[in-house]
């Protein structure tokens, strides 16, 4: 399976898009192994701040492969709506903590969906050897590891790449600009926008007229 | 010794790439440019995924597997045949948020954590694209 | 709210200006002040009416007593005089000689005082001088006794103001709470899931391992059978709850509002008007307004277009097949135009990150019966009854953990009115059966 979209899959589908799927682009002179770096220097303590569809989950995603090389054990749990307490509660964090000893470290996406309490006692319990990183749309109270800030021009370059085997008209500059544009700069949104672009197309394509296949 | 990369044939009876529900659909596969010392494992599955702009799905609906003999060689490059009678739902589909595949797929584990991988697609049904209308 | 105090957050066009948080802030604060205000009302009736008053009916303990002496106490007041009976009498307790000023509870707080000189001389009257009859002596303090006992009349409906304070103050304030660190995208994420959820309330489980799997289970559809046809189609969503519940607290409110309003005018009318509660009338009583109109008009639309029943002469639907449809809009005025649909959407649901994004798009949609009207004589306001096919090459109906394809019939009306509304009934599409071959035999 070629780890790239080709014709006729629609390109922005959530398979090609998802964290993961879609490489994290890091800024210049940036890579996974000098943030596990930065990491390591703040005692494996860190969060990554970014609004909504700015690509938080898709750089932790990135950096897993250089946390586990850097010898940490990974608990990492992915908080939805809704969810104000963490999956199995504290007590069994705790146990796996102790269990792991001074190599884990405690992956929170999604922050800021704990509750107040909850984040006081992750902090607390995260304070005896095992390390903490976060992604909340916030300030979280742990030291900066990185800001998560896209731009206009990081999206076309995501659209380009996903575009690679898809013929140059697919999709133009003009309509990522304005996809991004009325989405706020909110780039999930900005490429589901752009997958009924491409679903557009592809339907007027359809019913335009043809010979008829028996 | 073949310096070709290790791939999958596929082949489905008769060439067909479109099916109806309760039909059976059969064929047989092989792995080229593999030495059988080297393949750990083969598996074959038939299955349906979901693509589009919601989470995706993937059940199998068949699933086969060779394993190596007892001196640990698993020669993959004789084809094997495979056959498994279609479900009637879910149906192949080509919505606008939703859209449901069919495939057979072939994946090979190798030595030192290789893996070959291939697709041969095919239709279930006949269930036309969809075209997008206004709301009610 | 926040819209509505402009130093706290100003909206143009599609961008929100100023701040958020301190709107949000506001809100609490607005929120904090009924809530702590009804407890602080409800803890001050309860001292000061509620708990002697029940005391004085459960506790106190009877004795015989004289009465010496009968007057009308009074105190003036910037709004005019005030009255309260005040009775001399003698009793005994434990050996004890005691002699007490008093009548009723609200002596001992120094309270009791109303308009109304002649209603107290009328009350007096029952209390001659040298009169032998039996009092209510405080066992804990039995200097404390009183002549008459029992709830006052406007007790219970005073108690309505701080309780609807506690709970309006509270439901609010706990709301604000529980969203202060979420976002706006969570908040409607949260909207999208429930109303998403709700869609699907009417189907079980995707039937996996059957034989047609992944689609949904339509046996409490076919537990439901019609009367002028084979079955009877749920609707998607009921609205009978929501409407029960703007009722009540309709009744509830306008309740409460009118016993103050009695309270006032009553003081009006005896020439000592109490224009603080006059004042404290007037958001009352625009509330009340506004619920009577909303109660009113929700009604009267229940009321006037009723049910929509809908029947169905088969189901599951399969493609290619004719099937009869009757519908019967029920009302006790004839709608003003009615139109039937049958439509097909799919949703899909997708996690990425802390997110759930949901979405759904029309994929059919054919107008099956499009009428206007007339009615004549008693029976429903109208009724349909129409054949329709369905598509030859219809997709079945699929339902995965997170994509869904579904089809609905849907009911379009407007009342006499003018008012527009919009019913769905979910329906369950199977694969044509020529197409399912051997396996649908097996």
């Amino acid at each position: 399976m070629s780890p790239r979209p080709q014709p006729p899959s629609n390109p922005f589908s959530t398979r090609w898009v998802r964290p993961g799927a879609l490489g994290y682009r890091f800024a210049d002179g940036e890579s996974a192994g000098s943030l596990v770096a930065r990491l390591a220097a703040a005692g494996w303590r860190g969060q990554i701040v970014g609004p909504h569809g700015a690509g938080k989950s898709t750089l932790l995603a990135a950096l897993r492969p250089a946390l586990l090389a850097a010898g940490r054990g990974l608990l990492e749990f992915q908080l939805h709506d809704g969810q104000r307490q963490l999956p199995g509660g504290f007590r069994a964090l705790r146990k796996r903590i102790e269990v792991a000893r001074d190599a884990s470290l405690v992956v929170i996406d999604g922050h800021e969906q704990l509750g107040r309490w909850e984040r006081f006692y992750l902090r607390r319990l995260c304070l005896r050897g095992c390390g903490l990183l976060v992604t909340a749309h916030s300030e979280a109270g742990l030291p900066m590891l990185a800001e998560v800030r896209p731009n206009q021009e990081t999206v076309q370059r995501l659209v380009r790449e996903l575009l690679a085997d898809y013929p140059a008209e697919t999709v133009s500059r003009e309509q990522v600009a304005e996809a991004y544009e009325r989405r706020g700069g909110n780039v999930r949104e900005a490429l589901f926008a752009l997958y009924d672009v491409y679903e557009a197309r592809r339907g007027a394509a359809r019913e335009a007229p043809s010979p008829v296949v028996a | 010794m073949s310096a070709m990369e290790p791939s999958f044939e596929i082949r489905l009876d008769g060439d067909r790439r479109a099916y109806l529900s309760g039909e059976t659909l059969a064929g047989e596969y092989r792995l080229v440019g593999a030495s059988p010392a080297d393949v750990r494992s083969v598996e074959l599955s038939v299955l349906w995924y979901t693509e589009g702009a919601g989470d995706e799905e993937l059940v199998v609906h068949f699933f086969q597997r060779q394993a190596p003999d007892h001196e640990g060689r698993l020669d993959a490059s004789r084809p094997c045949r495979f056959n498994s009678v279609l479900p009637n739902t879910p149906q192949s589909y080509e919505g606008l948020l939703v859209k449901i595949h069919w495939c057979v797929r072939a994946r090979a584990f190798l030595r030192q954590g290789k893996e070959v991988l291939a697709e041969q697609a095919f239709l279930l049904g006949r269930v036309p694209p969809a075209i997008a209308v206004e709301s009610p | 709210m926040s819209r509505r105090f402009r130093l706290a957050g100003k909206k143009r066009g599609d961008r929100q200006t100023g701040s958020r948080g301190g709107g949000s802030l506001l809100l609490a604060l607005f929120f904090a002040a009924f809530f702590f205000g009804g407890w602080a009302l409800l803890v001050a009736m309860a001292q000061e009416v509620l708990i002697p008053q029940w005391r004085a009916n459960r506790v106190f303990l009877e004795a015989p007593c004289v009465v010496r002496g009968a007057r009308i106490d009074e105190r003036v007041s910037d709004g005019g005089s005030l009255f309260r009976p005040e009775v001399s009498i003698e009793y005994e307790v434990g050996g004890r000689k005691y002699t007490a000023r008093t009548f009723s509870v609200a002596h001992f707080h120094d309270g009791g005082y109303t308009a109304g000189r002649d209603a107290k001389l009328e009350q007096l009257k029952q209390f001659p001088v040298g009169q032998k009859r039996v009092c209510w002596y405080d066992p804990e303090r039995p200097e404390r006794a009183v002549v008459v006992r029992g709830f006052t009349g406007g007790a219970a409906p005073a108690l309505l103001l701080p309780l609807s304070f506690i709970v309006l103050g509270g439901g609010g304030l706990g709301f604000r709470v529980l969203n202060w660190a979420t976002s706006a995208e969570r908040r409607a994420t949260m909207a999208q899931q429930a109303e998403y959820a709700l869609q699907f309330d009417r189907f079980d489980q995707p039937t996996e391992g059957t034989e047609f799997p992944y689609i949904p289970n339509d046996g409490p559809l076919r537990d439901s059978p019609g009367t002028r046809l084979k079955y009877r189609l749920a609707m998607a969503v009921s609205s009978g709850w929501a409407l029960f519940w703007l009722t009540a607290g309709c009744v509830l409110w306008t309740g409460m509002t009118l016993a103050f309003l009695v309270a006032a005018v009553r003081g009006f009318l005896q020439g000592t008007p109490d224009w603080f509660l006059t004042l404290f009338l007037a958001p009352l009583a625009a509330i009340v307004y506004l619920l009577i109109k909303t109660t009113v008009r929700q009604l009267r639309f229940a009321g006037e277009t009723g049910a929509t029943v809908v029947e169905i002469s088969d189901h599951p639907l399969l493609p290619d097949r004719e099937y009869q449809l009757y519908l019967a809009q029920s009302g006790r005025r004839p709608v003003r135009s009615l139109e039937v649909l049958l439509f097909c959407q799919e949703r899909v649901a997708y996690q990425q990150g802390t997110d759930t994004r949901t979405d759904a798009r029309p994929v059919f949609q054919q107008s099956l019966a499009q009428v206007v009207p007339a009615r004549d004589g008693r029976g429903p306001a109208c009724e349909i009854e129409v054949r329709f096919r369905m598509p030859r090459e219809a997709m079945h109906s699929f339902r995965g953990k997170h994509n869904h394809v579904c089809w609905k019939l849907v009911v379009r009306g407007r009342t006499a009115r003018g008012q527009s509304y919009h019913r769905e009934y979910p329906v369950v599409v199977f694969p044509t059966f020529h197409e399912t071959g051997v396996a649908a035999g097996r």
